[in-house]
């Protein structure tokens, strides 16, 4: 009984730590400062993207669900304000059900507004469609195949905004922001039937399941977790949310290193005591 | 101050109370949780259905063979591009699969999964060997020297190099970790615990923006615009379980139950 007790003090001890490191920076986040760094890889994408002539079209796979919203929403919204900053044709789309309402809908709708761009001339948003890698390797040879409408059901081939587009093979640069096996979805269909460079976002907790892909050239940048969000905000100098939030992420982080020393000393002494 | 419509406040009350649902079971698990677990499942399963209906059934499936059967009929119908009847065969396996559910004529649904294992490997084989074997090897064989490599470069390969070889040995059961092997294997052993390390710290990384995301959102809720949301709905969730609490331990305490 008394064991139990104590293990659930230290429980609501540690809750309790964690959540103040949490919400006490997320109140006076203006008053912690964050280095303005960014890594190689996260770079490579917006050097690619950077490298990119104007009206270049580029593809954004819009793959996760409200669930990984916080982490992954940073990373689009930073792309398609990087994007549309260049006048580059977007074109959004996803192979996961989840994301087909809201989530690829509303960034895009609402990053084009705030861009000032047009729906059917400056990007277009495709309906989800099933079989993930199928849709993959049918728009790699023909665009139309796969996606014959755009979700507001305008015929596609009519849009300015695929103007020169037949096939993945035309797409100046593809990127994947998912937070399950989308990715490699991309890298095994979309990359080896469509050839065109392909760049990856995802969560912190798949991030190093990719980088062999960096090393290999499969992919040309890759952003892992909302630290990754936060150096491409970096990047494209508009700090919004991810770089807020890394804020008390990096309160939280020391807490937890400090938890783990603390838990490391009292284990140590007590078998030390036994 | 930004104006915040009607709409809006519910959504926040709804968002703000599924959330806190949710949490509440960091107490322990509750009536209140179970709910909030419930509202998930079955809200998730609901949404699976209706994009499934609207944007592919219906869409690509129902409509266009609607188009193409009437034609037969009616001479004036504009078929589209993609409009064929050979969009009968989807209909049909897909029909096969929901035989599943009847004991006796569930042998039917075998023909569909026969048609998806049969077409998706010989889609997958290939190209999965290609991105993911092939594609691997290339780097792992790289030179580590040559006037287009630099120092860095070379120490990586190396590193690269060294650590495949290791883990693979480390995973070869056919000899004996002994001698030489067990270096290796040990070498193994530490590039697997770095890996394993790097995965936590992302892991950990991840659990922690979903939550600053949340607790964000939260603080946010808490303001007169939306009607001190966070706030009314966490002593709301605070007074049910503590009521859930008390009824729990009068229900222990009662002999009767005891009991029975």
């Amino acid at each position: 009984m008394t064991k139990e007790l104590s293990f659930n003090v230290t429980r609501w001890i540690i809750f309790t730590l964690i959540a103040l490191a949490i919400i006490i920076p997320v109140i006076i986040s203006d008053r912690i400062p964050l280095p303005d760094t960014s890594s190689k890889v996260v770079k490579n994408i917006y050097d690619k993207i950077e490298s990119l002539a104007e009206g270049s079209p580029i593809l954004i796979s819009v793959d996760f669900d409200p669930s990984s919203d916080e982490e992954l929403r940073p990373m689009i919204k930073g792309l398609l304000r990087h994007a549309f900053r260049k006048n580059l044709r977007v074109i959004g789309m996803t192979i996961w059900d989840a994301a087909a309402g809201g989530t690829l809908i509303d960034i895009f709708n609402e990053m084009a507004k705030e861009n000032n761009k047009q729906d059917k001339i400056d990007y277009a948003i495709m309906p989800f469609k099933p079989g993930g890698s199928s849709i993959l390797m049918l728009i790699s040879q023909d665009f139309y195949q796969g996606y014959p409408n755009d979700y507001k059901n305008n015929n596609c081939k009519d849009l300015t905004v695929f103007k020169g587009i037949k096939s993945l093979k035309d797409i100046k640069f593809a990127i994947c922001v998912s937070a399950g096996q989308a990715v490699d979805t991309w890298i095994i269909y979309g990359k080896e039937k469509g050839k065109m460079p392909l760049g990856a976002g995802c969560t912190g907790v798949m991030a190093t399941d990719y980088y062999p892909f960096l090393q290999s050239g499969q992919l040309v940048g890759l952003m892992g977790g909302l630290g990754a969000a936060a150096q491409y905000e970096t990047l494209i100098q508009h700090k919004d949310t991810a770089h807020k939030s890394m804020k008390p992420q990096t309160v939280v982080h020391a807490m937890i290193i400090l938890l783990i020393i603390v838990g490391n000393i009292i284990y140590f002494l007590g078998k030390k005591k036994n | 101050m930004q104006s915040v419509t009607t709409t809006q406040v519910i959504e926040v009350w709804i968002a703000v109370g599924c959330t806190l649902l949710i949490y509440s079971f960091l107490y322990k698990d509750n009536p209140l949780f179970k709910l909030g677990e419930y509202l998930y499942v079955g809200l998730t399963a609901g949404w699976g259905l209706c994009t499934a209906w609207f944007m592919v059934v219906w869409p690509d499936l129902l409509l266009p063979l609607s188009r193409v059967i009437k034609s037969y009929f009616v001479s004036n119908v504009k078929l589209e591009s993609n409009d064929t009847i050979l969009l009968v065969i989807p209909l049909i396996l897909g029909i096969f699969m929901l035989t599943r559910l009847s004991a006796k004529i569930s042998w039917l649904s075998r023909y569909t999964f026969a048609f998806i294992i049969g077409s998706f490997s010989g889609m997958s084989i290939p190209l999965m060997i290609s991105a993911d074997l092939f594609k691997q090897i290339e780097p792992t064989l790289k030179s580590c020297w040559g006037t287009d490599v630099t120092i860095i470069q070379a120490i990586n390969t190396l590193i690269i190099l060294i650590g495949v070889i290791a883990v693979l040995i480390y995973f070869f059961f056919s000899l004996e970790h002994k001698g030489v092997i067990k270096s290796i294997a040990r070498t193994g052993i530490f590039y697997m615990m770095i890996a394993f390390g790097a995965a936590f710290g992302y892991t950990v990384m991840a659990r922690e923006s979903l939550a600053i995301g949340r607790m964000t959102k939260l603080v946010k809720w808490a303001s007169a615009d939306y009607y001190y949301a966070s706030i009314v709905l966490f002593f709301l969730v605070a007074i049910i379980i503590l009521l859930w609490e008390l009824l729990r331990k009068r229900e222990s305490a009662n002999p009767d139950n005891q009991a029975s």
